[in-house]
């Protein structure tokens, strides 16, 4: 094995943590890894998850979550823009239906004034239904807060990532951390993969998620255990409930309730129950979970479109018995945990980036020199939706590719897809060009396009579509060819 | 901008045969096709059945749209491939873009939306579980195998006993791809008998009624399905719980009409997910006419030929200014599902007020439940003015009604409904229900 | 004795497809005379059926057969007529050890009397040459 490159910074886990990490750090003059051990960043925790920029609200008084969800609910407007994400601050409203919980919107609405959050009371049923018109009649209090707001949390997480990338972070895809070695002489630790790969940084930066915990057993860290809690999800159509804002029921110390929000795609969805679960890949959905996650938005809008749902999706929280946020520099000298990064983790995530940026800074001495050569921005890529008739003829006279729609549900293009096969992470699998550009993402879920996105990936990446897999690992979608002519090599790789 | 009289929107079955009529009766033709050729879903449907009743032979699907792309490439019919409709607007503009000339716009006269219809999906009928790869709806694991030449797995599970999802646990027999059973929500089964015993019984795959997916295993690849009978509310009946090792289900639970084009037209959409339309085929928006399953899921291809057939002709006359259709909605008169009746194709008649002498109406419905011995009776002004005696009705069989109706029988509205002559026992209910 | 127990092997159960009436068909064949017995038909085609089915049960042979040089990778094919159910799966094998070159034209004949059976293996449709 060639002697590995000495990194100064290794952040595993390329979560919406991680990321917003890397993409900080990418400024200044620090050689940063970010490792990851799925096929594509966002795979974990932010994959699946509200994606609602919370504004602090229900949270514990002089918490990390109070601190942090503020500050990075104003951060995404300085960082959103530059990295070309899209978001929407459409104002989340909690709904009271009894006399106790308008007592606790009560509550929170003088708490929400200490904190200096824009933040309104309302009890007039006319402004009640104007500011929502979907909400049920036995809603009588709803407590709003104008300046949350809707993001895609994989979006702002490959968006964050490139960005990284494009100023000189490398991401290490497909590197799960086995073990991690510590050479107290040389002040370095070793990153061991499955595979036999082998990293070396200075400083660890644990944002592993779900996995946090066991990452920082390895360097003889004991000190929190992960609990997963699962969180279902039901999406439905575009255009198939005109929703104003995200709306929640008022919430118990146990949860949040059940949320209902559009997308910033115009989808919305309804969700996520929360359930304890003991495997920390249990991303199932449940017959029971299901009917819990219907019930519970039933008892908040009126019209429910029940034929208009076209997925359901489950998510994993990587919560912790502390119940805040840990963020700090453990016990072991520069190793980093960023652990127990629950709700408002999506929205907490670029101050939490901030955050360790301080701790490098303070506690581990890392001087922060700004690169010479630093690119502020990350273009969004160019999208078929962006374009005007005579632009998009122009593009189809120099690329025919333009024109070939790929996608009808999502309108999008084989110019599209084949951009983002040849993207800064270097694309393998349909689910990475669907978190990109939305193919499959629509009604039909794949069932026009998703051989055609298998056949472009098959050839901008030079592998046979038997190679070609949904997520990456052995997810392959076909076996070989039925039939085969004497001429084709049969590719004795065990596929299924 | 072409100017072209009938723009033809799909270049299936249904806009094959309203292509050629269209063309038949004297008028400019283009059809819009957005595959790389003509026939659309028939070309994976290799299984034979088709055209007993138009060609009075038993076709394979490719054969049955051979033969019309034949007659079309002997027209003066516009053949556009690789071309996808972006937009109708309701004044027939239609713009559409692909790879050789970018955006273009056509300016029709008159248009037949002839889209066809998607599948539903696993996510639409809330089946839980993973969602690894696998997982497939019953026509694209069909495209796979029959257009594409690849196997997309070893051992499937099929859920949903429907026409598609029969004849595909015989295709992927055929194939050697083990099929370890069917599960249907129904106490019947969706599709045909003959289907049940040609394509299920012959390979000894079990077919089990009133059972759904419970929950399905498998991070990466699918590795196992449960799934489990149910209730009279369609829950989980604990016990009875069955499971397999499979890296594969299959999801045959229902096709769409595809109408977003339509729907941004401006078209009225019905509760069957068709446009809503008049005996002649044409939706709300004049001269924007509609056929095949973009317009009803049709059991037959034959029945679609007819339908779009006659859509085709309608749009040629509106093309041609000899459609002449009193616009008073005073003049309207519409067309209810009554009874055990899902819903009815044409939604709305336009021309019985004004006719002078009985009129022609042909409707098509489909029913809710299977039943024997029954009565299909058209009711206005509360009294019966049709009546038709049928053996037997079941719900994967459209029901086609040709009827002439006095005018002066007929009020605001008339409904269809399906009673029995016998309501004392529903044999075939019964059976079914028995035999699950 | 012998009789009886030749007759208890001899009865089939056949649904009959012809229409939604679905008789359970019970069709035997006598021993000796060899004439097969129908019972549970409510008509006289149900009879027929449970004839042609219980003595040659034959399907039609529908699969894909590879195609080189083509616009697609393969063709849909079918038999002429219906081959007896037994030589079913064999056919199939034939077919998949068997390619074609482009182009095709629909009816154009691919395997010619296929396991012997006197019934040819057709193309179902038209596949060009791939430019």
């Amino acid at each position: 094995m060639p002697t590995s490159k000495l990194y100064d910074i290794a952040i595993i886990g390329a979560g919406c943590v991680g990321s917003a990490i890397a993409q900080r750090l990418s400024k200044y003059d620090i050689k940063t890894i970010l490792i990851e051990k799925e096929s594509d960043v966002s795979m974990g925790a932010t994959k699946a998850n509200s994606g609602i920029i919370h504004q602090g609200y229900f949270t514990t008084k002089g918490s990390l979550k109070e601190k942090l969800c503020l500050r990075g609910n104003e951060l995404i407007d300085e960082i959103g823009p530059k990295i070309g994400v899209e978001y929407e601050r459409i104002g989340a409203i909690f709904c009271a239906t009894n006399k106790i919980e308008h007592e606790t919107l009560e509550g929170e609405y003088i708490k929400s004034q200490n904190r200096g959050v824009e933040v309104e009371l309302i009890t007039e049923l006319s402004r009640i239904h104007e500011i929502e018109p979907q909400l049920n009649d036995n809603v009588i209090t709803i407590l709003h807060f104008p300046r949350a707001g809707i993001i895609i949390p994989f979006e702002l997480t490959i968006a964050l990532a490139e960005h990284a990338m494009i100023n000189g972070v490398e991401l290490n895809l497909e590197f799960e951390v086995v073990f991690i070695k510590r050479d107290t002489e040389n002040d370095v630790f070793e990153i061991h993969s499955d595979d036999g790969k082998k990293i070396k940084a200075k400083t660890i930066i644990n944002a592993a998620g779900i996995y946090s915990d066991k990452i920082a057993r390895m360097v003889g860290l004991e000190d929190f255990i992960i609990i997963p809690r699962r969180g279902e999800y039901i999406l439905f159509d575009k255009d198939s409930l005109p929703l104003k804002k995200i709306i929640f029921p008022t919430p118990t110390p146990a949860s949040k309730g059940i949320v209902i929000s559009k997308t910033v795609h115009g989808n919305f969805f309804i969700g996520p129950n929360a359930t304890e679960i003991e495997s920390k890949e249990g991303i199932n959905t449940t017959s029971i979970g299901l009917n819990e996650i219907i019930a519970g938005a039933r008892k908040i809008i009126k019209n429910l479109p029940f034929k208009k749902n076209i997925t359901n999706f489950a998510g994993i929280r990587a919560s912790t018995h502390q119940h805040d946020f840990i963020v700090e520099e453990s016990s072991i000298p520069q190793f980093i945990n960023v652990a127990g990064i629950d709700s408002p983790g999506l929205s907490s995530s670029l101050a939490i980036a901030e955050m360790v940026e301080q701790i490098l800074k303070k506690k581990c001495g890392y001087k922060f020199i700004k690169k010479g050569d630093y690119i502020p921005t990350r273009n969004k890529q160019i999208l078929l939706s962006d374009l005007s008739e005579k632009e998009l003829s122009e593009k189809i006279k120099e690329n025919p590719q333009w024109g070939q729609i790929i996608c009808r549900c999502e309108q999008v293009t084989e110019a599209e897809i084949v951009e983002a096969c040849n993207g800064p992470i270097p694309v393998k699998n349909t689910d990475m060009i669907k978190r990109r550009l939305r193919p499959g993402m629509g009604r039909c879920q794949g069932g026009f396009c998703l051989p055609k996105v298998m056949k472009i990936i098959s050839r901008e990446k030079d592998m046979i579509l038997e190679r070609v897999t949904k997520t990456g690992g052995k997810s392959f979608i076909v076996f070989r060819r039925t039939k085969l002519l004497s001429s084709e090599v049969i590719d004795k790789g065990d596929l299924l | 901008m072409e100017n072209i009289d009938v723009v033809i929107i799909g270049g299936g079955p249904a806009g094959l045969a309203a292509a050629l009529a269209a063309h038949d009766e004297g008028v400019s033709v283009a059809i819009l096709e957005r595959d790389h050729e003509l026939g659309g879903i028939l070309q994976q449907c290799i299984h034979n059945g088709f055209g007993l009743r138009y060609f009075k032979e038993e076709l394979t699907g490719p054969e049955y749209a051979q033969r019309f792309i034949n007659k079309i490439k002997e027209s003066k019919i516009n053949i556009f491939l690789n071309i996808m409709v972006m937009q109708i607007t309701s004044e027939k503009v239609i713009t559409t873009i692909n790879p050789k000339n970018g955006v273009v716009h056509f300016k029709a006269k008159s248009i037949v939306l002839g889209m066809g219809c998607r599948e539903r999906t696993r996510g639409a009928i809330n089946i839980p579980g993973t969602r690894p790869a696998g997982i497939f709806p019953a026509g694209q694991a069909q495209r796979f195998i029959n257009i594409e030449g690849y196997f997309p797995g070893k051992r499937v599970l099929i859920l949903g006993s429907g026409d598609i999802g029969m004849i595909m646990a015989r295709r992927c027999m055929m194939e050697g791809i083990k099929v370890v059973a069917v599960a249907e929500v129904l106490p019947y089964p969706s599709g045909l008998k003959r289907n049940q015993v040609q394509c299920l019984d012959d390979y000894g795959i079990p077919l089990y009624l009133r059972h759904t997916i419970i929950d399905i295993r498998g991070k990466e690849r699918v590795e196992g399905v449960t799934i489990a009978g149910i209730d009279e509310k369609w829950r989980p009946i604990p016990g009875t719980e069955k499971t397999w090792d499979v890296d594969t289900i299959l999801f045959s639970v229902g096709l769409i009409p595809e109408n977003e084009l339509s729907s941004n037209a401006g078209c009225k959409i019905a509760s069957n997910g068709g446009p809503e339309v008049d005996e002649f085929l044409q939706t709300t928006v004049p001269g924007i006419f509609a056929a095949g399953n973009v317009l009803q899921v049709h059991d037959l291809v034959d029945f679609v030929t007819f339908e779009a057939t006659r859509a085709g002709i309608n749009a040629a006359k509106y093309a041609k200014d000899e459609l002449t259709i009193k616009k008073d909605q005073k003049e309207v008169v519409y067309v209810k599902p009554g009874s055990d009746v899902g819903y009815v194709v044409p939604e709305r008649i336009c021309g019985i007020k004004n006719s002078k002498e009985p009129y022609g109406i042909e409707f098509s419905f489909r029913v809710k439940n299977p039943r024997q011995n029954i009565i299909a009776e058209i009711i206005s002004k509360g009294k019966i003015i049709f009546k038709r005696k049928q053996k037997f009705v079941l719900p994967s069989e459209m029901i086609h009604l040709k009827v002439k109706l006095n005018p002066e029988d007929v009020g605001e509205e008339i409904t269809i409904n399906i009673i029995e002559q016998d309501s004392s026992i529903n044999v075939i209910e019964k059976e079914m229900l028995e035999g699950s | 004795m012998d009789e009886k127990a030749s007759n208890e092997v001899n009865e089939k159960e056949i649904i009959c497809v012809i229409c939604p009436n679905s008789c359970r068909l019970r069709v035997s064949q006598d021993p000796k005379t060899k004439e097969i017995n129908v019972e549970g038909n409510l008509c006289p085609r149900g009879k027929k059926y449970g004839i042609s089915e219980y003595s040659n049960p034959v399907r039609m042979l529908i699969t894909t057969m590879r195609v080189e040089k083509g616009k697609l990778p393969v063709i849909p094919v079918r038999s002429t007529e219906a081959i007896p159910k037994s030589l079913l799966i064999e056919a199939v094998k034939v077919v998949n050890d068997t390619h074609c070159l482009a182009p095709i034209k629909m009816g154009d004949i691919l395997i010619d009397n296929i396991l012997n059976t006197k019934i040819s293996v057709i193309a179902s449709r038209d596949i060009d040459v791939k430019n």
